[in-house]
């Protein structure tokens, strides 16, 4: 028995120096649909003019968030995505809104975003190879990504980004090898 | 909810031994709406308004006209409410108000001989047979660019609805498809798939209506066991791309059908009844700000193969409103 209880507490301790395996159950918790396989990959131009693409981010949590500068419901929820990117973004966690208005000059959707408060750099969709890759049924949709390139759970429509359940899925995606 | 049923006709003249069968009980599931059991979360309401044409006859896949004026009308709004008591599993209850109305009784006797009657009429009024169901999505995968589900679907339809209406002079009870109910209560099993891919749905529905004896007038009535199936393809034509908070418009195409088995009216077999009905569908779905959704749908019986000589559905039209809390 004692043995065992060793064993045990030894599995624990190397599954938190190593890193778990991701708890699924928060997905559901989060109210996000589950996805799997290899996330598709795409390059992205920022206002900068720097290209950055997924495969690149290897090693690091990605989230990708879709949304347009005529859509409402994206717009009320920026606030919290802006705290989101704030509270993770020294933790290794790459955030890539994807603004998908048709033949947007993206230094003007910068701008946009800006106006609602926005410090994270936004991206463009148009002439990007995203939208192919990563069709919505509307927006906005959010898309995690975790360091091993896998799409691991989706988000369609509003969701409440500063919630707890929310926070513990993309702390787990951190504390996943 | 559950779908078209064929109808059953009997004889009106109590004379007449037996006569011919039609039925129009349409408590119909899957001619409620565009996708009625489509895999559906959430709680709402929905109302729905049907309409039902009877005017002709069929013998096989052959109709003919037994009465140019005759004809038999069927109104049904139905109240739907849904709720979903977890992610998976979500409660219904269907409450119909119908009316029927006889405007010249055609009548196929049990030999195949066909009389009108121009100027019977009847019309019946009130609450139909309520309804009970449970929808389990048992499995659901998400891709990048489709979701499929698959929900099992289980339920019972009680008979509230009248079923002793008389014709306006009062000599003589309406056939059992008139009445308001079916007088028994049945039991309901179905099958849902559905699988979106970007703008294009497609659903398959497949229900089982297991009956029990009834009454009608003053004989007992059992209407067959009825399978009803549906598939329904469904496309977004606005907006063409990604969908925000605002408006979207599908176009629906679809095909539907119903199997169903012979009568029993006092425990005798009625040879002129039951059979396969198939119906092509065209209909449009508007979703406005994801609350409100309003449907127009339009079924045209195309195929006909009913057992022995019995009336036949023509087409059935739809409008429905829901409301999604």
């Amino acid at each position: 028995m004692k043995t065992l209880v060793i064993l045990t507490a030894l599995v624990l301790l190397s599954t938190q120096c190593w890193g778990g395996v991701f708890d699924k159950r928060l997905l559901a918790e989060a109210g996000l649909q589950e996805l799997s396989g290899d996330a598709p990959d795409f390059t992205l131009r920022g206002v900068s003019g720097e290209t950055v693409s997924l495969k690149g981010q290897r090693g690091r949590v990605v989230i990708i968030h879709v949304w347009a500068t005529w859509c409402k419901p994206c717009k009320d929820e920026f606030p919290l995505l802006e705290r989101l990117y704030n509270d993770f973004k020294e933790k290794g966690v790459v955030f890539f809104p994807v603004a998908i208005d048709a033949g947007a000059d993206i230094k003007e959707v910068a701008l946009f975003a800006k106006g609602l408060g926005a410090t994270f750099e936004v991206y463009g969709a148009y002439k990007s190879d995203i939208s192919d890759r990563y069709w919505s049924w509307g927006v906005p949709a959010t898309y995690f990504v975790d360091k091993k390139g896998r799409i691991i759970a989706r988000a369609l429509g509003s969701k409440d980004w500063g919630s707890v359940a929310v926070r513990r899925v993309v702390d787990a995606l951190l504390n996943t090898r | 909810m559950n779908k078209g049923i064929l109808t059953v006709f009997f004889t009106l003249c109590v004379f007449i031994a037996s006569t011919a069968i039609s039925r129009a009980c349409d408590f119909c599931l899957l001619s409620q709406g565009i996708s009625p059991l489509e895999t559906q979360s959430g709680s709402g309401v929905r109302v729905n308004e049907r309409y039902t044409l009877v005017d002709k006859a069929y013998e096989g896949t052959g109709g003919f006209t037994i009465s140019p004026s005759a004809k038999e009308e069927f109104w049904t709004t139905e109240l739907t409410g849904f709720y979903g008591v977890t992610e998976n599993l979500t409660v219904l209850g269907v409450v119909p108000f119908r009316k029927t109305t006889l405007d010249g009784h055609m009548l196929v006797h049990e030999d195949g001989e066909t009389e009108a009657h121009p100027d019977m009429k009847g019309e019946e009024t009130g609450l139909g047979d309520v309804a009970a169901i449970g929808r389990y999505t048992f499995f659901k995968k998400h891709t990048l660019d489709s979701t499929t589900a698959l929900a099992a679907l289980a339920g019972i339809k009680f008979a509230t609805g009248k079923t002793d209406g008389k014709t306006n002079d009062g000599s003589e009870f309406l056939d059992a498809h008139l009445q308001l109910g079916t007088g028994s209560t049945d039991f309901l099993l179905g099958l849902s798939a559905s699988r979106a891919m970007q703008r294009l749905s497609l659903s398959a529905n497949m229900l089982a209506s297991i009956t029990t004896r009834g009454r009608a007038g003053d004989k007992s009535h059992r209407f067959g066991n009825a399978l009803n199936y549906d598939l329904t393809a469904k496309h977004r034509v606005y907006p063409g791309g990604a969908a925000t908070a605002g408006g979207q418009l599908f176009f629906a195409l679809g095909a539907n059908g119903e199997a169903r088995g012979r009568e029993k009216e006092d425990g005798v077999v009625l040879k002129n009844s039951g059979g396969h009905t198939v119906y092509a569908s065209v209909g449009a779905q508007l979703v406005m700000d994801k609350k409100w959704v309003i449907e127009l749908l339009y079924h045209k019986a195309v195929y006909h193969n009913l057992n022995g000589k019995q009336l036949g559905e023509n087409y059935k039209a739809n409008c429905a409103v829901t409301h999604l809390f």
